[in-house]
């Protein structure tokens, strides 16, 4: 169809209504000698009959969103700060729960065999889940026998923590302590 | 409701208005998403999104200016930039088109014109972008050239041209399905 591709764009507008009356004399004239471009104009206007029945229907959800749409449409920006303030609400409670509700501490424990003794035998750091005053302070008599130790309370500034720092004294491994007493000198690590 | 009513009530962000909206340019806006983009589920996000963009805009609406041409306009602008930013010419397993019956046909005519929507189907979606987007919006669509050349922003000279070649390589696309078929 080489000869004939000037009258492509014609065939075509042609089809569409969208020729001048000298246009459409030109393409009569043309399609009376050339059987190529009869059979090309009928085979387009079969294609445009089959492309008219094409028929995509809209899914239901899209429908059904219409809605929700509507409605969040007028304050587009107030769920962007109600995320945002749920986040920090959040953020602050988890914070809170941390270090006040739960809290944790560090506590120092020095291990002295007598109580004026100026260096322990052995320091230890343990992390306790609980949150103690930084002025927290214990003191310890711990008698090391053959297969248990008993601890003493000798002083405290924070009675209610008692029970508490002995649970995790006891779970402590005292190796290489000599059946005897130590002394106990417990505080909040700085 | 009169388009320019419509337009107005939308600016004042009016519900109802929206509604009417809504329903009258769904299926024009999908049905290009649809099409242009080869994905249903992208087609629906992209059509959520031109919505937004419509209301977010609607203020910059001349007058004068064809309310559909305007939507096109968005809606063309919408699947060129996800095109951009996804693979080009996918193709997909698309197996939701109907056809428009006007009588009700015997199962021979029936096979006869499944098959047949099946390979213009096919011969559309194998068309290059910017010729399938103005077979959709001339004969699917049935916008005039006028239209056309608002939507896509070119010439009606252009719009012409770009239809007959569109049209002639969907012809050959129609051709080769034939003889793959045989």
């Amino acid at each position: 169809m080489k000869k004939c591709e000037k009258f492509l764009e014609l065939l075509s507008s042609s089809i569409d209504g969208k020729t001048s009356f000298e246009e459409e004399k030109i393409l009569r004239e043309h399609l009376r000698d050339c059987e190529e471009c009869r059979r090309a104009k009928e085979e387009l206007l079969i294609l445009k009959n089959e492309l008219k029945k094409i028929d995509i229907p809209v899914p239901e959800r899209i429908r059904l969103k219409k809605l929700q749409f509507s409605s969040s449409q007028k304050f587009p920006y107030s769920n962007y700060f109600a995320y945002l303030f749920a986040l920090i609400i959040f953020i602050t409670i988890f914070f809170l729960w941390q270090n006040i509700i739960t809290g944790r501490s560090t506590i120092c424990l020095e291990i002295r065999e007598k109580a004026e003794d100026h260096f322990p035998v052995i320091i230890k750091t343990i992390k306790i889940k609980d949150k103690l005053p930084d002025d927290f302070f214990m003191e310890i008599e711990a008698n090391f026998k053959e297969k248990s130790i008993e601890m003493y309370v000798i002083k405290t500034n924070y009675k209610e923590k008692n029970e508490k720092i002995l649970k995790y004294l006891k779970n402590i491994e005292f190796d290489g302590f000599e059946n005897k007493k130590y002394y106990f000198k417990i505080y909040k690590c700085p | 409701m009169e388009e320019k009513k419509i337009i107005e009530l939308l600016i004042l962000k009016d519900e109802s208005a929206f509604q009417i909206f809504y329903e009258k340019y769904l299926g024009f806006i999908y049905k290009i998403c649809f099409f242009m983009l080869q994905d249903k589920e992208e087609a629906e996000d992209a059509v959520q999104n031109v919505f937004l963009k419509i209301l977010k805009k609607i203020n910059s609406l001349k007058s004068g200016v064809s309310l559909k041409s305007w939507v096109g306009s968005i809606t063309f602008n919408e699947v060129k930039n996800r095109r951009r930013f996804f693979s080009r010419d996918k193709k997909k397993n698309l197996n939701f088109f109907f056809e428009k019956r006007d009588k009700i046909l015997t199962p021979e005519e029936n096979l006869l014109e499944e098959e047949k929507g099946k390979k213009i189907k096919d011969a559309l979606m194998s068309l290059p972008f910017k010729f399938r987007i103005i077979l959709i919006l001339r004969e699917i669509e049935d916008l005039s050239y006028e239209e056309i050349g608002k939507i896509l922003k070119i010439p009606e000279g252009t719009v012409k041209s770009r239809i007959a070649r569109a049209r002639f390589e969907l012809r050959e696309n129609y051709k080769e399905k034939k003889i793959e078929k045989m």
